[in-house]
């Protein structure tokens, strides 16, 4: 066990960084392909609102979970399936991007400003904000495509049908796919990976294609087809896997090489999923099996979790230390070198809604205003008033992007 | 207009005059609590057994074991020939043994001391003078969550419990309370003895005790008298930020919607009439809310206050309305075929495929005058282009408008069955549009209509060939649990496709809808209820038609009384405290109301509900009869034999309204009519009523044990006269074998059905005891004409937990369906088959070639007639009685299942439509 937790600590290094395009961007849904909602890139302090815009209130996916268990006495039962609560944000290049659910197109803002620079329809929601990369913009919509568009102008570069039909049919007043694309899009190695899922008794697609082409067929491409799945929420790109979370069903791995299903994260679950470097995921809840929260770290291959954080529902990672609430307090993990027991520093605090790390800055969302930490000891330096609960937050180019549940996104920045 | 709060939002303060004989006074929030200890207003400080939490009122929260301990002697302080105990209390889970302040021991034939708490859903103050605790007991149960100011008093001859000032129970009883001889805590917010604890769930806003007795007149003062409600309130969301709340009153006077965000209130908006017929709407509302309100009115005697219900924005998904955001078109050519479209078609929600674009005005004009989803469609991208633009940038594109680019429109990409209407702007312009009328036929759902030009013939679709209504709670009055829809012959679950996914979901209702009522599909809509609200919804496109929140719905074990709604083409009924609401069934707009009869009122509940051609037909049972709890494993009332589980709601009469005018025909009762043997065919109505003599003659509407079995009788009616056709006493039925099971000395009536078919009438007792650990369905089928026993016949149970011993039966035209198997209705000849496996706590449904229930993995299962072999739709759980019907030619499964947490299931609602209707 020592000697694990040895190998452990040496393999972490930064769970950050893939596809990034340099240090000061957000090029995708919690900054990079291991969603660890860490950036090295910093704020300046003290910050003031810039620009807001009013994106249209999201129409999330799903419904909010049952009010309680009953018949096992367990309430406050959490969601499983928010992967969509607001219209997060991507940015780089001076530019801030999102997907809306509200009408079902991806947009380009003006960082600066907050003014349209393009906007480009689907037949469908966007749930998941675009990837960038490379001058490109990916995204995956509802109707059962993926895109791809050029960054700057919104010029369609390619589009797939995901889905094996063009059938639309009716949920919750739109017209979608049988098979949307729910995962958004997610950009490694120069390919891109989505799927086309909803029900598990209709057959669920994986697809890796040629980023820059849409080629299916190009060298290590494929379309994978897998029964009995709801391949749901902003998948994750492991060493040699990639992880599809599936809401009310535990995450899944699949071979990077074809698309094969190569492990179920039994002790994982929801769409609150953290890749560490060494494929270890923190993740959930689990289950709705206790009325309170939980995430769990996992071990690829282990039957139990190797940590259980309660009454918590969002984590960032940053480097090896885990930020997440537990408990009535904020608390700092080193996750390598324990089960989760090593904490550096616990400030009681409310529960936020969502929480990243920039640099030396640790930022939570809450119902009404974001507040800024230090990462060093948890003690609050900043806070701003938004509208909503803050679901979504991005720190691009010196700016805090905070994308809310009413459909607004805030801009804050240096004076 | 909402006003300001002008009200005390606290309306039962605790008001009586003075301290002077206040022995105790405690007030347990934030601003009395310091760490563990209570701080008193009068008498000793209390100490908190676990660390003090609050909720947004700054009231401590009793959860989990928290409770407060008062040094013991205390207690002695009180007088033991005459005191008060006082408090305002919510309690929010019921339990078997509850107490809100107590010094008190109850250890066998030990009892002492006293109590003011609750047993399950009724009040209780309880005392000991030396014997067994005496009860005072509500006979009404209270409702979770809700605040009530109760007083128990004790003056040496009695006990006498109020509740927001009525006196409800008064128990003769003499001498000196006995005080506990041995330690006895003195505890608030849970009940704890010796050898027993049991802390309570809820809240308490102050408790006080007296050292006299408190006189009735003093009582009656405190707290403002109850709203004289003659229909009790509703909410209706009429937008996303808006809501009409509507009600009664029983004498006319404005009324005031005192409501907010929490509990406090703090906001005021005014009904629109001084009359007795109310309505106030709420502007302005927050997404994603639970809000809380009450009714009130102010008069010349004082404040009028109903109770505190609440309603939650979240469930809200009623459409914008763009009428007053889109200017009306100018283009008279849009507004006459727009207008003449939305007006021929009739309906209020929906979807409406524009076929073929050109400047998207038409898109607009429908937006404006009807609450459908307009969805443009067009092949010519740059079309599409410039209008989405154009919609975009008026911020109309999204909720309402949006346009779906399609590569041609002779073979469009949309599902079969989806359309309310269909209309073309393209054509409007004078063009032609390449869609087939074969095409266009597909896409609309049935009822659906097609206007492709200003006074051009409108076409409508017609019912599906063979598609079936679920307009009751077993699909019909004759309670066959069948809807004969042939589903387009889909006979295995990889015959369907999705046709339709999402709200309602879990959030909706009760946890996994326990032994809910079951949801109900006619006429192209689909009616469903969660926790304390229902929803209409188009059976086709699940687009939701309208939502209401009606405190006073809910109505659960379902097997052991009947359901509480039902629905014609037009109108849904629903039994609602005293009444039956008639309401539109497009709109949701209450339409007429069916009171009980005057001298019921007060006393009794409408409780069976059926509608016929020109008939509806109800029961009352009393008041506090029906179930209405939900937390626990006991309310899903499934334990064999235990009492709970076995108590059945019974009615006092049975009547029958004329359903067009309400006025009242006829009224029938001799004795207990048990509610889940009522069932109605053509002009007959059967039941089982017991009578038995009146001096056993339970008087609460909940009976229990043989006592109802022993003096059964199976009765025939006349559904227009309400006369007796034939009688039937059940233990002289001349086959003295057939009641063999249920004459065994040990037996018991774990559930008992009443259904009609084609041969008579069947009455299926499931009855366990009879045998160690076995139980048996026993059939009994009465000759329609005289009430003559046709056969009767016995099967097994398959296992006595879950839904194995509660079946309800499925008939079909020539046999009966219980599991784990049935019979034949000629003969009563048990079947050469069986069907399953099914397991869980739903019960069965059918199709015409098929029967639906829990099975493989829990999953829901079609298990087909023909092929006699189950399929299951994966992570599909039904709810715990039924929410899968097989009607309107689809499978509709609205969301029941949510909150089971044992396994990952979808939790949505869901449409499934045959691929034969896709074929194009």
């Amino acid at each position: 066990m020592t000697a694990r937790i040895l190998i452990t600590a040496l393999l972490l290094a930064h769970v950050a960084g893939a596809n990034t395009a340099d240090d000061t961007s957000w090029p995708t849904y919690r900054h990079d392909t291991r969603r660890s909602g860490a950036t090295p890139a910093t704020l300046t302090l003290p910050l003031a609102p810039a620009w807001t815009h009013d994106a249209g209130k999201p129409r999330q996916a799903w419904s909010g979970p049952a009010k309680w268990d009953a018949y096992s006495g367990n309430d406050g039962l959490q969601s499983m399936r928010n992967f969509d609560p607001c219209h997060y944000t991507t940015a780089a290049d001076g530019r801030v991007y999102f997907g809306s659910s509200a009408d079902d197109a991806a947009h380009c803002l003006d960082a600066a400003t907050g003014k349209r620079v393009w906007t480009h329809f689907t037949n469908a929601p966007v749930r998941l904000p675009p990837s960038l990369a490379d001058g490109l913009a990916w995204f995956g919509s509802d109707d059962g495509h993926a895109y791809c568009v050029d960054a700057a102008t919104g010029e369609l570069k390619w589009s797939k049908r995901a889905a094996p039909s063009d059938r639309l049919i009716a949920s919750n007043g739109k017209l979608i796919s049988p098979w949307p694309v729910r995962t958004g899009v997610l950009i490694d190695r120069g390919k891109a990976w989505f799927t086309a899922s909803l029900v598990p008794w209709e057959r669920s697609y994986l697809y890796c294609v040629d980023a820059e082409t849409g080629n299916e067929k190009a060298e290590g491409c494929f379309v994978a087809r897998h029964h009995e799945v709801t391949l749901q929420g902003a998948m994750l790109a492991g060493n040699d896997s990639v992880y599809i979370p599936q809401g009310r069903a535990a995450p899944l791995a699949f071979s990077r090489t074809d698309g094969k299903h190569t492990g179920t994260i039994g002790n994982a679950g929801g769409v609150t999923c953290v890749l560490l470097d060494d494929d270890r995921l923190l993740a959930g809840p689990e289950n709705q099996k206790s009325g309170d929260s939980q995430i769990r770290l996992t071990a690829p291959g282990e039957k139990k979790p190797v940590a259980t954080f309660n009454h918590t529902s969002r984590a960032t990672v940053d480097r090896n230390l885990a930020y997440l609430h537990s408990g009535q307090n904020l608390r700092a993990i080193d996750i390598a070198k324990s089960d989760g027991k090593d904490e550096r520093w616990s400030v009681k605090r409310a529960a936020p809604a969502e929480l990243i790390v920039a640099g030396p800055h640790l930022i939570l969302g809450y119902a009404g205003h974001v507040d800024i930490l230090s990462t060093a000891d948890g003690k609050q330096l900043a806070t701003f008033e938004v509208e909503g609960t803050a679901h979504g937050l991005t720190v691009a180019a010196g700016r805090l992007l905070v994308s809310t549940d009413r459909g607004l996104i805030h801009a804050f920045a240096q004076p | 207009m909402i006003r300001p709060l002008l009200l005390p939002t606290c309306l039962y303060l605790l008001t009586l005059p003075a301290t002077a004989g206040v022995l105790f006074d405690w007030i347990p929030t934030s601003d009395h609590v310091s760490t563990s200890t209570l701080k008193a207003q009068i008498g000793p400080d209390g100490t908190l057994s676990d660390p003090a939490t609050f909720d947004t009122e700054n009231l401590l929260e009793f959860t989990g074991a928290q409770h407060v301990e008062f040094p013991e002697e205390l207690a002695d302080r009180i007088p033991t020939k005459s005191f008060s105990v006082e408090a305002e209390v919510r309690i929010d889970r019921p339990q078997r043994w509850g107490s809100i302040i107590a010094s008190s021991q109850d250890n066998g034939s030990y009892e002492r001391g006293w109590l003011l708490g609750y047993n399950n859903d009724r009040f209780t103050f309880k005392l000991s003078t030396g014997g067994a605790l005496v009860d005072s007991a509500s006979p009404k149960p209270f409702s979770p969550g809700q605040w009530a100011h109760l007083i128990g008093v004790y003056n040496g001859s009695s006990a006498r419990l109020y509740v927001d000032g009525v006196l409800v129970a008064n128990v003769p009883v003499s001498g000196a309370v006995a005080r506990p001889d041995i330690p006895t805590p003195f505890v608030l917010g849970a009940y704890k003895d010796a050898d027993e604890f049991y802390p309570m769930h809820g809240r308490v806003r102050r408790i006080k005790i007296h050292d006299t007795a408190l006189p009735a007149a003093e009582i009656t003062k405190l707290g403002p008298r109850p709203y004289p409600f003659a229909v009790r309130p509703s909410v209706r969301f009429l937008g996303p930020d808006s809501a009409e709340v509507s009600w009664e009153s029983s004498t006319p006077g404005r009324g005031i919607v005192v409501f907010g965000t929490t509990s406090k209130l703090g906001q005021t908006v005014e009904s629109d009439s001084d009359a007795t017929t109310h309505r106030a709407t709420i502007t302005d509302l927050l997404p994603g809310t639970v809000y809380h309100y009450r009714i009130a009115s102010r008069t010349t005697d004082g404040l009028l206050s109903g109770k505190v219900h609440t309603f939650d924005t979240a469930l809200n998904e009623i459409p914008v309305d763009l009428s007053d955001v889109i200017p009306a078109s100018t283009n008279k050519a849009v507004s006459t075929y727009a207008a003449q479209a939305v007006d021929e078609a009739n309906f209020k929600r929906g979807f409406c495929l524009v076929l073929g674009l050109t400047d998207g005005n038409l898109l607009r004009e429908l937006a404006r005058i009807s609450g459908l989803a307009i969805v443009g469609v067009d092949s010519d991208p740059a079309r599409v282009a410039r209008v989405r633009q154009s919609l975009h940038a008026e911020n109309l594109y999204g909720p309402r408008i949006s346009i779906t680019a399609v590569a041609d429109l002779k073979s469009l990409p949309f599902t079969s069955c989806l359309a309310n209407l269909i209309v073309s702007e393209q054509t409007l312009a004078g063009q032609t549009i390449a869609t087939p009328r074969t095409e266009i036929e597909r896409l609309l759902r049935p009822g659906g209509l097609a206007q492709l030009a200003v006074n051009a013939t409108p076409n409508r679709r017609p019912k599906l060939d063979g598609s079936g209504d679920w307009s009751h709670q077993y699909a019909d009055p004759a309670n066959t649990a069948n809807t004969n829809d042939k589903l387009g012959g889909a006979n295995s679950t990889t015959d369907y496709s999705l046709q339709w996914i999402g709200r309602p979901g879990a959030d909706f209702g009760i946890d996994r809808n326990p032994r809910m009522p079951a949801p109900l599909s006619v006429n192209g809509r689909l009616f469903h209820q969660g926790l304390d609200r229902m929803v209409a919804l188009d059976a086709y496109n699940g687009q939701t038609l309208w939502a209401i929140e009606a405190p006073d719905l809910r109505r659960l074990n379902i097997p052991h009384d009947c359901g509480n709604w039902c629905a014609d083409d037009d109108s849904l009924f629903v039994a609602i405290s005293d009444r039956a609401w008639a309401l539109d069934a497009e709109t949701g707009v209450r339409t007429n109301t069916f009171p009980l009869t005057t001298g019921q009122r007060g006393t009794h509940d409408w409780g069976f509900i059926a509608c016929t051609d020109d008939l509806l037909i109800g029961s009352s049972v009393p008041v506090g009869a029906q179930f209405k709890d939900f937390w626990g494993k006991a309310m899903w009332f499934d334990k064999a034999g235990d009492p709970t589980a076995t108590a059945v709601v019974c009615s006092d009469n049975v009547f029958a309204y004329n359903k067009q005018d309400a006025n009242g025909l006829w009224a029938y009762g001799r004795g207990l009519i048990i509610n889940s043997t009522i069932t109605i065919a053509g002009d007959r109505i059967w039941f089982v009523e017991s009578r038995p003599p009146e001096a056993d003659r339970p008087t609460e509407g909940r009976v229990t044990g043989k006592v109802l079995w022993d003096h059964a009788h199976v009765v025939c009616l006349d559904n227009r006269t309400g006369s007796v056709v034939w009688e039937q006493p059940l233990n002289a039925v001349e086959d003295p074998g057939a009641l063999a099971h249920l004459q065994h000395e040990k037996s018991f009536v774990q559930v008992a059905y009443g259904a009609h078919t084609k041969t008579g009438f069947l009455l299926l007792l499931s009855v366990g005891g009879a045998t160690d650990k076995e139980g048996f369905y026993n059939y009994l089928l009465f000759d329609e004409t005289d009430g003559g026993l046709a056969w009767h016949q016995a099967t097994k149970w398959t296992s006595n937990h879950h839904g194995s011993h509660m079946a309800h039966p499925v008939v079909l035209k020539d046999r009966v369906y219980v599991e784990p198997g049935g019979v034949q209705l000629a003969d009563g000849e048990i079947l050469d088959h069986t069907f399953g496996p099914r397991e869980g706590c739903a019960t069965v449904v059918a199709s015409a070639d098929s029967l639906f229930f829990r099975g493989i993995n829990r999953c829901l299962t079609q298990w087909s007639f023909d092929s006699r072999t189950p399929s299951k739709w994966s992570r599909v759980r039904p709810s715990c009685w039924i929410n899968m019907l097989p009607s309107q030619g689809l499978m509709l499964i609205p969301e029941g299942g949510g909150g089971c947490s044992c396994g990952g299931w979808m939790e949505t609602s869901i449409g499934l439509i045959p691929n034969t209707l896709l074929i194009k």
